[in-house]
């Protein structure tokens, strides 16, 4: 993503610039749409990088110390790049399929709603909600969130390369996997630098983002 | 027109080049999530500025050889908007 994205704190008019090119490359040259259905969960699923984005983005504006409110703007934003990638291999995945092909590989309840577009939801079909991820306004309640949800994005990825071995997708999905080791690493960094600014006999005597 | 060609009159191989693009700005993504919570490391201050520039050198040689990828850095003399005449990112053999 672009140098607008770097070390932003508030009160800075944000704004993003695209860069052209995949985080990893992503060339998939055999379909696979049963693949394709689970790997969607990445992109809509309830521990899918679009929720990582929108929980990280959404977080920021209340956070009170600068250095996390960086950490917070720069992984969301890396997330943005995570779900294009995510995004990227469901539409190679599925590209030129057939009715036949669709049937048998049970795409087609997918297909019948959105053809071949991309929409976001989870392996199961449930559709992307909001309330899969959380902006409580807390810092140390939001921090442990964003760890735990790193973790659970790590656990997904492991699922998933359990199921798929073509080394065209589980390359990048190795990838996003280590990517979400050291976003949970940057979120304890970041635990830490709260609760530094705290009161060290009693991390809850009060809520930095409101007492 | 081709609009996604693949070899520059130098020889130079548009894959490997966005290929080496994508590795250093990987180093200063890591290394940004890094500052953002140790903003007084000196080594890795010096590592941001030395592998942005490579980046920015590296992407002026991709947009002169092959088209743009970020919007503020255009080719030379273009006559045409390669930015929305050529692929996306998200299409085989793009990478």
């Amino acid at each position: 993503m672009g140098f607008a994205g770097l070390a932003l704190g508030k009160g800075v008019l944000l704004m993003w610039n695209y860069e052209k090119r995949l985080q990893f490359p992503v060339n998939i040259t055999q379909t696979n749409p049963k693949i394709a259905q689970i790997i969607i969960t990445q992109y809509g699923g309830p521990d899918g990088e679009l929720s990582a984005s929108m929980r990280y983005l959404a977080q920021r504006y209340t956070m009170p110390y600068n250095a996390v409110t960086g950490v917070l703007t720069d992984i969301g934003t890396e997330e943005l790049a995570h779900f294009e990638m995510i995004c990227a291999i469901v539409y190679q995945l599925t590209k030129n399929l057939t009715p036949e092909e669709l049937k048998a590989s049970g795409f087609d309840k997918y297909y019948v709603d959105h053809t071949l577009a991309l929409w976001p939801q989870a392996a199961g079909g449930i559709p992307f909600n909001a309330c899969e991820f959380q902006s409580k306004g807390d810092p140390v309640t939001d921090l442990y969130e964003d760890m735990a949800a790193e973790q659970k994005a790590r656990t997904t990825y492991d699922n998933i390369l359990r199921l798929v071995k073509d080394a065209e997708v589980a390359e990048p999905i190795k990838f996003l996997r280590q990517r979400e080791i050291v976003h949970f690493q940057r979120f304890g960094e970041s635990l830490r630098i709260v609760q530094d600014n705290l009161d060290c006999k009693n991390f809850y005597a009060f809520n930095p983002e409101f007492d | 027109m081709d609009y996604n060609k693949q070899q520059c009159g130098c020889g130079k191989d548009r894959k490997k080049l966005l290929c080496e693009i994508g590795k250093v700005d990987f180093a200063l993504k890591d290394l940004n999530l890094y500052l953002d919570t140790h903003p007084y490391d000196q080594q890795a201050l010096d590592a941001f500025g030395r592998y942005n520039s490579i980046k920015k050198q590296l992407t002026m040689e991709y947009t002169e050889n092959f088209g743009p990828i970020v919007l503020d850095m255009l080719e030379d003399n273009c006559q045409e908007w390669k930015w929305a005449l050529q692929d996306w990112p998200w299409e085989r053999g793009y990478y």
